[in-house]
């Protein structure tokens, strides 16, 4: 993101503040700006911790600005000003860091600089404050360091700001209800106050005893067993810390269960859409690697070649024909020939008479049988001739048939009545190649289908991996992690069973050394010894119990004034919602759940509700401390990323009932014009200024940042 | 917080009223520069006082001990 | 000997210019016989598994649209593999009926020929075929040529190819 350019103001008024941008627009760089000018730091988000200018260095400068610069100084700074409205006056804080810039090479500034101008309002000019303890005492004023947790902080921090089983921020939020530190003082002076009676009495004891190689064992008993005891009491100590742990653990698991699975049923989902899906590319290849081969086995190659058959069935036909009119035609010649050779066969046998006397019959052209003339040529010598003729005639007969040898009809024939079968299914083509393509649609259509499925499905699932911080794994695991702490946890307990009965057995113990070093005293021990040993022992325990009582009174008040705020945020949801309750570990510390009307933890309530638990109780130091929300200001950066439209709007109204001025930064109302709407018109919400900013590049095309610039847009 | 208050949330303890030092209606009126026949009562002050004012551990375990030295 | 026979054992030969075109749409195999499955013609963009199909179906595109272009004298010839072992076989059979009924030979006076002669019009029935497929090769060509996107993205390009005049 990128604000570098000279005229970048922004404007806050009473009420709430709003920066409206999506995500990677600059809303964190925003509150990186507040931060930085206050503390000296910015947020590193892969580190996930606030680091100094020292570290940060050049990072602050913008890339535009040192792309823009040839040479020369290049300065970020962020000035702010507090306006005290009620006493009528103003601190200019800035803060500045520069580098100079020469081609090809960056020099850093060590540190950033940093001043505050006061300015009273009914003088015209401000003045520079040089005094350094002034300076701290301002800064203090605008933000005291006890309350500033809780006042400014980032969406990413709410889980950690008050983690209620940790004790530290657990002491750190209960101090500044109220002075918790002063009861812990005041336990360890009447611990040593109860120690040094005790070593005045029992040295007491020692003296007045009969028998001191006795009280010598008994002392050395004595110190063991309180050793023992000592030991024992840091164990169990332990123990309550881990099992603490351990129940917190677990319910957060419950809690994450509902969520994990919602993750698991879709994840279930998904992988059956996956199985589907590979079924139907399966099938869709198939489809289509056979597509092209009914080319050829479904015979759509013939398309449009009908007449090609029929050409040939033509052609086939008058072979046909003309083969039968051949063949009559030979049958009729063979026909005729045989009767004039069976004619001949009537006169006379073949070979009578013998060719040679024909031959001399028609050479003599006469007649022997007769003996007549015959002239050649005339009918007598014809008819002689014939008979020699007769052979001849047969020979020629079938050297003609001899003749007429191939016979292709079959061939042909085949070829006819393949081309006809298959000619008869040329009409079927064009449905057959309809149906094909349309099933290969079908499948096609069938397979993006899935595939959109599939994604929405994924997308579904990271959402609620997101927003419930929970990885792929532990989704699946959550059962399994449950039951190893719920295991855990009982095991703890028995440890702690065990090790306060040892602590109780070695007590009594020490009570019976005790009575037996009584025993062995002579004469009375002094009155006002044993008073004053019995009297801080009083103390001791009074101070403990009256710390403990404090302590849980300020928990108490914590919860009640937490419940005020998260019963608001929640009016506008519909489901069920409870009311938060802190409740005891073993350990000291607190678990804050969720319960219902009974008194029963409601579980698998998601996490934004768990999130709206911790806001209502930060918010709730603030309240029941009086009115700092009337001094302080609240500066915060999308919390609102884990809620529903419905949480988002209830906690806009609570934030403008506790705070005097807040500055929130979101996301949620950028696409959702309806809550933007609603947030500037709503009467129950103070709103003070609005703005967008949209970058001049957006996220997906920003490879070069060196023309990114900001706009900010007031709404109102 | 007062001295005043700081006391207060001590008498308020039901060990107290267990031991018989107080009463219920005792613990309402008592106020802080209030004397008390209660040993016990005047060292919870001395450690309030000593407390509130910054003094060091030790001082204050020191006087605690005086106040108890001395016969009753 | 019988006809059929006869023809089919013959083996045709096609222009080598066209060897680029056939390579394009065909599947390249070890063998003259193929041995890669329907799968891999696919995969690899190619439409026909063999070189006799794309003959076949360059064959009777040049029949249907009677378009018979003569392979030039000079031209350069590939042979492949003979028709007897092109499959389906009864398509081979038909690719043959429709030559046939496209020649101008006559049938009858062919079973009175002699061996050599029948021989010859045997050969000139081989020629009709390679004269018809020749065309339909140079009507794909054309086609690729002058609409090369045609066959770019459309897997159903020479099905459409069965449709155009």
């Amino acid at each position: 993101m990128c604000y570098a350019g000279k005229d970048n103001c922004i404007e806050f008024s009473e009420g709430i503040n709003v920066i409206i941008g999506d995500n990677g627009y600059g809303k964190s760089k925003l509150y990186d700006a507040f931060y930085w000018v206050m503390y000296d730091q910015v947020f590193v988000p892969e580190k996930k911790a606030f680091q100094s200018t020292k570290i940060v260095k050049s990072k602050l400068i913008s890339d535009k600005a040192k792309a823009q610069a040839d040479s020369g100084r290049v300065t970020a700074s962020v000035k702010i000003t507090f306006h005290n409205v009620e006493r009528d006056n103003m601190y200019i804080l800035e803060r500045r860091y520069s580098v100079s810039i020469e081609p090809g090479n960056i020099l850093e500034d060590n540190d950033a600089e940093f001043t505050i101008m006061e300015k009273e309002l009914s003088y015209l000019n401000a003045r520079m404050v040089t005094d350094e303890d002034k300076k701290r005492s301002i800064l203090n004023s605008i933000l005291p360091s006890q309350i500033k947790d809780y006042l400014w902080f980032q969406g990413e921090q709410v889980e950690s700001i008050i983690d209620f089983n940790k004790q530290d921020t657990l002491t750190k939020a209960v101090n500044v209800l109220s002075n918790i530190a002063r009861y812990d003082a005041m336990i360890d002076i009447a611990k040593a106050a109860a120690k040094t009676a005790t070593t005045e009495y029992d040295r007491e004891v020692k003296r007045m005893s009969k028998d001191s190689v006795k009280s010598a064992q008994l002392e050395a008993h004595k110190s063991d067993l309180e050793r023992k005891i000592q030991n024992g009491t840091i164990e169990q100590q332990e123990i309550n810390n881990n099992l603490s742990r351990a129940e917190s653990r677990c319910e957060e698991l419950l809690n994450k269960q509902a969520d994990a699975q919602k993750v698991s049923v879709l994840q279930e989902r998904k992988r059956g859409l996956l199985n589907q899906l590979t079924l139907l590319n399966q099938s869709l290849k198939t489809e289509q690697v056979s597509f092209h081969r009914k080319m050829f086995r479904n015979k759509w190659v013939l398309k449009g070649t009908e007449d090609l058959q029929k050409q040939y069935a033509k052609k086939f036909s008058d072979y046909e024909q003309r083969k039968l009119a051949l063949e009559a035609e030979e049958k009729v010649k063979r026909e005729i020939e045989e009767e004039v050779s069976s004619n001949l066969q009537t006169r006379l046998p073949i070979n009578v008479p013998e060719p040679n006397y024909i031959e001399w019959m028609l050479e003599k052209e006469r007649c022997l049988v007769c003996d007549r003339e015959a002239k050649k040529n005339t009918e007598a010598w014809l008819k002689i001739k014939e008979l020699l003729d007769r052979p001849k005639d047969k020979k020629k007969g079938t050297k003609d048939a001899a003749a007429v040898s191939q016979d292709f009809s079959d061939d042909l024939k085949r070829l006819y009545q393949n081309g006809l079968s298959l000619s008869n299914r040329i009409t079927d083509i064009d449905d057959d190649i309809n149906e094909t393509l349309q099933s290969r649609n079908d499948l096609q259509g069938k397979v993006r289908e899935a595939n959109r499925e599939i994604e929405t499905v994924d997308s579904d699932i990271q959402k609620l991996l997101a927003d419930t911080l929970l990885t792929s794994e532990q989704a699946e695991n959550i059962l399994n992690e449950y039951s190893i702490q719920n295991q855990k946890a009982k095991d703890f307990k028995e440890d702690l069973n065990r090790v306060t009965q040892e602590i109780e057995h070695y007590e009594e113990l020490l009570k019976g050394v005790n009575d037996q070093f009584k025993d062995l005293v002579t004469g009375e021990l002094p009155v006002w010894l044993i008073e004053k040993r019995e009297v801080t022992k009083d103390f001791e325990v009074i101070s403990k119990s009256t710390r403990e009582r404090v302590f849980n009174s300020l928990i108490a008040q914590l919860e009640q004034e937490a419940n005020v705020h998260y019963q608001a945020m929640t009016s506008g949801n519909k489901s069920a919602r409870g009311k938060i309750k802190l409740r005891k570990l073993p350990n000291g510390n607190y678990m804050p759940e969720i319960i219902d009307s009974n008194g029963n933890p409601l579980l698998g309530l998601n996490t934004s509700n768990l999130i709206l638990v911790k806001l209502s109780a930060i918010m709730a130091i603030i309240s029941a401390k009086g009115n700092s929300g009337e001094v302080y200001t609240l500066i915060t950066d999308a919390p609102t990323s884990v809620f529903g439209e419905d949480y988002t709007l209830g906690f806009c109204k609570t934030i403008s009932k506790v705070y005097r001025q807040s500055i929130i930064m979101s996301k949620e109302f950028y696409k959702n014009q309806g809550l933007r709407n609603e947030l500037l018109t709503n009467p129950e919400i103070e709103i003070g200024k609005v703005y967008t900013i949209t970058p001049s590049i957006f996220e997906n095309e920003r490879t070069d940042r060196s023309n990114l610039s900001t706009k900010i847009e007031a709404l109102n | 917080m007062t001295k005043d208050e700081f006391y207060k949330t001590y008498l308020e303890d039901p060990l107290l009223i267990e031991k018989g030092y107080l009463t219920l209606d005792k613990i309402n009126e008592l106020k802080f520069h209030q004397a008390t026949n209660s040993k016990l009562l005047e060292v919870i002050k001395i450690a309030v006082n000593g407390s509130i004012d910054g003094d060091g551990e030790s001082v204050i375990t020191r006087k605690i001990n005086q106040s108890l030295n001395k016969e009753s | 000997m019988e006809l059929l026979k006869r023809i089919k054992d013959r083996a045709p030969e096609y222009d080598a210019t066209h060897e680029n075109l056939i390579t394009k749409f065909t599947l390249v195999q070890g063998g003259r016989a193929g041995t890669a499955s329907d799968g891999t013609a696919w995969e690899q963009g190619k439409y026909f598994s063999t070189k006799y199909e794309i003959y076949m179906y360059a064959a009777l595109l040049g029949l249907k649209n009677d378009y018979r272009l003569p392979i030039s004298k000079e031209a350069k010839k590939e042979k492949f593999i003979e028709i007897k072992s092109w499959q389906p076989s009864d398509l081979a059979d038909y690719v043959i009926m429709g030559v046939l009924a496209k020649s101008d030979l006559d049938l009858n006076a062919l079973e009175k020929m002699e061996e050599a002669e029948v021989e010859k019009e045997i050969l000139g029935i081989r020629k009709l075929l390679e004269d018809y497929a020749n065309g339909g090769l140079d009507k794909i060509r054309a086609k690729v040529e002058s609409d090369p996107a045609f066959f770019e993205n459309n897997d159903n390009c020479f099905i459409d190819l069965l449709d155009v005049p």
